[in-house]
């Protein structure tokens, strides 16, 4: 509660992110690099998926990713809410370009990895798949809102709305593959099963910390475009008043 | 007739890659210049302002 008291005012936040959005926007950029690096380049094939396993280092983080994303603005949508918090309209704004972006780089190296596992570029019936593809359009719906209303009043409430609605297809992707009949493997990482090796476990967490650090940054970083684009906006509407 | 099955996955591979790549440098770039233009919008919206 301190820390969303001190930055509901925007200078406070304007002054303290600066070098935080910088830093991990850049460490995120590096990471994402040597993940991709150490996966493409010195991890051996797999015994069952061989070289197609590689393909993990660019799906795997951007699924995790994308549902931590969309979990981030449902987060900021209550607080913006319950506490009409000034900046998490903003965070929450922000947030969902980048985590469309991590939905579409999952969904296409989901499709191109199935095509050469499955046989097959796309499943409707397969629930993982179908409710990804959904979390999808509810990135696109909810950046829409945020354009078709009236006010930027009306396009947060309206947007936090829908956000929080949304918010049960997470749950959902997260356990289909568990509920459902599934074309998609079940969870291999994140259990206590040893189902992967260091091989494959280190560049893995090596990409997944770098998309989770570009997400920080580059989230921070619309933060700052937004809260300067609004206070830019409010000037020029005070100057053509007064004119 | 004997079916050939394609085991050369490298294309595959390096597509998935690329995707990757290109829509995390895209959103990098985009975010990158918004945050350019805001700057210049709040910087010309300030010089205006002054008297």
């Amino acid at each position: 509660m301190a820390v969303m008291s001190f930055f509901h005012n925007p200078h406070r936040f304007m002054a303290g992110s600066k070098w935080p959005a910088w830093g991990f926007t850049i460490l995120g950029v590096v990471l994402i690099v040597t993940g991709f690096g150490i996966g493409f380049f010195r991890t051996p094939e797999d015994f069952q998926q061989d070289e197609r396993a590689r393909m993990m280092f660019v799906h795997v983080p951007a699924m995790w990713l994308c549902m931590f994303s969309y979990a981030f603005m449902v987060g900021a949508s209550f607080i913006s809410f319950v506490w009409r918090h000034a900046l998490a309209d903003v965070a929450a704004k922000s947030a969902a370009p980048i985590g469309a972006v991590f939905t579409a780089v999952g969904l296409i190296t989901g499709s191109v990895w199935g095509y050469t596992t499955w046989g097959t570029w796309w499943e409707w019936g397969d629930a993982r798949l179908v409710s990804v593809l959904l979390l999808f359009f509810i990135f696109l719906g909810y950046i829409a809102v945020w354009e078709a209303m009236e006010t930027p009043q009306k396009a947060a409430r309206a947007a936090a709305i829908l956000c929080l609605v949304g918010a049960v297809n997470i749950p959902i992707i997260h356990f289909s593959v568990e509920w459902f009949a599934s074309l998609h493997q079940k969870s291999t990482f994140m259990t206590t099963d040893a189902k992967t090796t260091a091989e494959f476990k280190i560049p893995m967490y090596i990409a997944a910390l770098g998309y989770l650090s570009l997400f920080g940054g580059l989230t921070l970083l619309n933060m700052r475009a937004e809260i300067m684009k609004t206070r830019a906006d409010i000037l020029l509407q005070r100057k053509q008043a007064a004119d | 007739m004997p079916v050939t099955v394609d085991t050369d996955y490298t294309a595959y591979v390096v597509f998935g890659y690329s995707v990757g790549v290109i829509g995390l440098l895209g959103v990098t770039i985009w975010t990158v210049l918004r945050l350019v233009n805001a700057q210049r919008k709040l910087e010309q919206a300030e010089k205006d302002e002054a008297p």
